[in-house]
């Protein structure tokens, strides 16, 4: 499993966590009933608080990712990956909806918001 | 009592001790074979030639001392160790955070001294051997009782020394006390005898039998007293580790 | 050994000295964390420790270790706790075998193998004497002492000042390892808001013997944050809105103590991250309120 955090990211670090972790589910590098490592050692090896690495393992569990088995550890949860897909594509549309209305207040066109979006994928922003 | 807790403050004590038993024992055997050397001088080498005898007679006095001066070294040097533990409080700051208690440790210390001590007093019997033979007098039961006097006067010494260094936070004010305290002691001492000595014009020959004998009449109303001394002493220490190490800052 | 939910629990303490006061100091130390102390010399942090310990008396408040009372069952603490200090308490002409000699007779829990394997682990001369040793390997051999008897509690009074970044960063690790077993907490006080960013769960900041902030790291790190923005802009920021605020000729920084708050507040403001080393800036400076 690769974790790699950036500290100059706005996103707070374990947001990062969650976010590579979902990632590496749904594109199958991380597949059903694999074992996450434990919460403490994740943090030793990231060199954070266990705090943090707690609160991304409890958000997975929480947004069905994962589950835990006492004494024995994380693993990852058998998903219907179309499923957890449309789900989030579905989130990606509400962030979207918000985008343009906001957009639109300050009269934004769509082509200016597309323009902003080709750049965010680019990574230019 | 005879938990963990003290056989490990113990062994500390032990090894400080055995530290400067080493220093102690050199400065010991500096402090013998110096008078030795000029007492066999005086009877069978050169200064037997240059000083007159009558003045050899009056320094006698000084170097049967010298044997029991470094005698008594042991019994002040588990109290030098005590004061690095009273001027640096690292170490007790650590020691509050075991399960060793200040009795322990208090008790341990005092055991050190007494071993102090006890060194201090079997030493002494062969070097005032040594000495007598050196200078050709014999033994007597004064200059054993001059020992002990000694080694009971500079214990008390070193716990007046560890005492002001403690009261006055320095070692400076601590051996300030400790002189005056000696010096009020020898002033004591001498008060007896002064009208009569400042009759005598000095270097003649009544001043040092004044001296002799007020020596010996003290030595022997005091002498039979030293274990109780000692005992004193020892008690006095105990208790002051006690109240140094038990008392937490206000 | 009980059940406890914080290893260290302090609740009102307080004690008076003359020109310093230790005013109504409370805060846990949640067991399996690790908790930063921080303050500046002076703010209150060894004199804390020192009432953690039973060396000085307090005159009011309750302090509780591993779930038990630090005066009744002290000497049941004692046992399982272990302090580590910023010079080293052993006298300086002991090796480290007599050291682990005297551990023996200190600690029930004493584990030789394991002192050892530290000693190896640090690279520690097991026979050279102490005074020969440098700040880092001093330390080294303090921090051996306190992991080898079993001790569920470590606290550490400005143990890593004086130390170079490199010999610092290899006692992190092992304070890492050391928690990794959940019943094991660590305490730690300094000044180096730098090593504490890294590794602590929780932080507490003291100043002139008042406890500021307590809590989890992550959150007091992501609830604060620094305000930046023109002189111009500052003076149409409320008072009770900042902590403190930096003015130079070009710019203003303040301190915001709810970044959510702040950012719908005065959107368009850059707000940014924050480490501990500026929290406690602009803390100190909470009376000032402006500095610079």
């Amino acid at each position: 499993m690769d974790i790699i955090l950036s500290n100059s990211s706005e996103e707070p670090i374990y947001q990062q966590i969650i976010s590579q972790i979902k990632a590496q589910i749904m594109n199958g590098t991380l597949t059903a009933g694999d074992a996450l490592p434990s919460m403490r050692v994740l943090a030793a090896q990231l060199q954070i608080s266990v705090i943090t690495t707690k609160r991304a393992y409890e958000e997975l569990e929480r947004d069905g990712y994962t589950y835990s088995v006492p004494g024995k550890g994380c693993f990852v949860k058998g998903q219907n990956t179309d499923f957890l897909r449309e789900e989030t594509v579905r989130q990606t549309e509400e962030l979207l909806k918000k985008a343009c209305e906001k957009a639109k207040t300050c009269n934004l066109s769509a082509d200016d918001l597309k323009e902003i979006i080709d750049m965010l994928y680019g990574g230019e922003i | 009592m005879k938990k963990p807790s003290f056989t490990a403050l113990l062994y500390r004590e032990l090894l400080l001790l055995k530290k400067s038993l080493l220093i102690g024992s050199i400065g010991a055997l500096i402090f013998i074979l110096f008078p030795v050397l000029i007492l066999l001088s005086f009877r069978f080498g050169n200064l037997k030639l240059i000083i007159p005898e009558e003045a050899v007679s009056g320094s006698m006095t000084i170097i049967k001392l010298m044997p029991v001066m470094s005698a008594s070294l042991f019994a002040m040097l588990p109290s030098e160790t005590a004061t690095n533990d009273i001027t640096k409080p690292v170490w007790d700051y650590f020691r509050r955070s075991t399960q060793a208690s200040a009795l322990r440790l208090s008790l341990a210390k005092t055991v050190i001294s007494v071993i102090g001590i006890a060194i201090s007093l079997i030493i002494s019997i062969p070097l005032t051997y040594i000495i007598a033979y050196a200078s050709g007098t014999e033994v007597t039961g004064n200059d054993i009782g001059l020992s002990l006097l000694f080694i009971a006067f500079m214990s008390l010494m070193s716990v007046v020394f560890g005492a002001s260094i403690y009261f006055f936070k320095s070692v400076d004010k601590g051996g300030l006390v400790m002189t005056g305290f000696m010096f009020a002691f020898v002033f004591g001492f001498m008060a007896p005898i002064t009208g009569e000595l400042t009759k005598m014009p000095p270097g003649h020959a009544m001043r040092d039998a004044i001296m002799e004998t007020h020596l010996n009449n003290v030595i022997s109303t005091l002498a039979p007293f030293t274990p109780l001394m000692l005992m004193g002493v020892i008690l006095i220490q105990f208790a002051l580790f006690l109240f140094i190490f038990k008392r937490r800052e206000k | 050994m009980n059940d406890y939910v914080n290893a260290i629990e302090i609740s009102g303490l307080t004690k008076k000295y003359d020109g310093f006061t230790l005013d109504n100091v409370s805060f846990n130390v949640p067991k399996g964390s690790i908790m930063g102390f921080i303050g500046q010399n002076g703010a209150g942090k060894t004199t804390t420790i020192r009432a953690l310990l039973n060396i000085t008396k307090c005159d009011s408040g309750s302090i509780k270790m591993l779930g038990l009372d630090h005066v009744q069952n002290e000497y049941e603490i004692k046992e399982h706790i272990a302090a580590v200090f910023d010079e080293i308490p052993f006298h300086e002409g002991f090796n480290a075998v007599q050291v682990g000699k005297m551990f023996r007779g200190l600690y029930s829990g004493w584990d030789e193998k394991k002192y050892y394997e530290y000693l190896d682990r640090f690279s520690l001369p097991r026979k050279k004497k102490i005074a020969k040793f440098s700040k880092g390997m001093k330390m080294k051999l303090q921090i051996s002492t306190a992991l080898s008897h079993g001790a569920r509690l470590l606290i550490m009074d400005e143990a890593t000042t004086g130390l170079d970044p490199v010999v610092r960063n290899e006692i992190l690790d092992i304070f890492r390892e050391y928690l990794q077993d959940e019943e094991n907490s660590v305490l730690m006080s300094s000044h180096i808001t730098s090593d504490l960013d890294k590794i602590a769960d929780c932080v507490t900041f003291i100043d002139k013997g008042k406890i500021l902030l307590t809590g989890y790291k992550d959150e007091i790190l992501e609830n604060h944050g620094i305000l930046k923005c023109s002189k111009e802009d500052f003076k149409e920021i409320a008072s009770e809105d900042y902590i403190s605020a930096r003015v130079t000729d070009f710019s203003v920084e303040a301190m915001v103590s709810d970044r959510a708050e702040a950012k719908r507040k005065y959107s368009g403001a850059l707000i940014e991250k924050t480490n501990l080393e500026d929290i406690m800036l602009f803390y100190v400076n909470r009376e000032k309120k402006e500095w610079s």
